[in-house]
């Protein structure tokens, strides 16, 4: 991107917004985390706790969710988050995915 | 055993010889299936075909760069001449940290390579000395990654 040192720059006009670009910022994608009978519980609390800074609580809350019900909603994003969380918890070998929150 | 905290910071690993024998065969055995887990839910769909594609190019890499990495640093921590001593290793916290993911990434490995079984008793009657062999591991790391998993949460 170019720099505007030292120059005036006009407002832009307002246009309607790309829609793929409102997609991306819109906070509506569920990051959720899924049963597996491999990983122990203290360890998903761990990785729960390191990737989204929760206290340890809030992540064996969400732990005791995954285990007892199979999956937990563990946070609402925008895609690109959303997407980034997903990707964390893959690298642990947690079981993530996302996916659109209904309206 | 002995895993504790110093004060200075850190921790401080002892190991027997027996422990330490097992602690560097499994890291060297590092990483044991590079394949990751099929996405749950996502069926078969060009879309989840696309995501696990990528999901398998980033496993991958992640795992070199780990194998890599765990290579690196044996050869600085571990004692260069095999011993019958203990063997006592000093690690900062990041360290134990990432070494907790390595020996949780040997234990899902092994768990693949046994069919990733639902259920973790499994009757060993009629297996293949590959897949005793799995299992053995299977147990062995998480008695590591129990023993950093304490020490991690003792503070």
């Amino acid at each position: 991107m170019p720099d505007t040192h030292g120059l005036a720059v006009a407002p832009e006009e307002t246009q309607e917004k790309d829609p793929q670009a409102k997609s991306e910022l819109d906070p509506g994608y569920l990051v959720i985390c899924w049963n597996d009978p491999v990983n122990f519980m203290e360890y998903v609390t761990h990785v729960f706790q390191e990737i989204f800074g929760w206290p340890k609580q809030k992540a064996q809350f969400h732990m005791l969710q995954v285990h007892r019900e199979g999956r937990s909603v563990l946070t609402r994003e925008t895609q690109e988050r959303a997407e980034h969380y997903v990707h964390q918890l893959h690298r642990y070998r947690l079981h993530a995915t996302m996916e659109r929150d209904r309206p | 055993m002995k895993l504790s905290r110093k004060a200075s910071g850190g921790c401080s690993w002892e190991l027997d010889p027996r422990e330490a024998s097992l602690f560097l065969r499994l890291l060297r055995s590092y990483p044991v299936v590079g394949s990751p887990p099929t996405l749950p839910g996502s069926g078969h769909t060009a879309d989840s075909e696309g995501a696990e594609a990528l999901l398998r190019q980033s496993f991958a890499q992640q795992s070199e760069e780990s194998r890599q990495e765990l290579r690196a640093w044996l050869e600085g921590a571990w004692p260069a001449k095999p011993t019958k001593k203990n063997v006592t290793l000093d690690l900062s916290e990041k360290r134990l940290e990432w070494l907790l993911h390595v020996f949780n990434d040997i234990r899902v490995g092994h768990w693949k390579k046994l069919g990733s079984p639902d259920h973790l008793d499994l009757p060993l009657k009629g297996w293949s000395l590959d897949q005793l062999g799995s299992w053995r591991d299977m147990q062995a790391s998480g008695f590591f990654e129990t023993a950093i998993l304490t020490a991690l949460n003792s503070n």
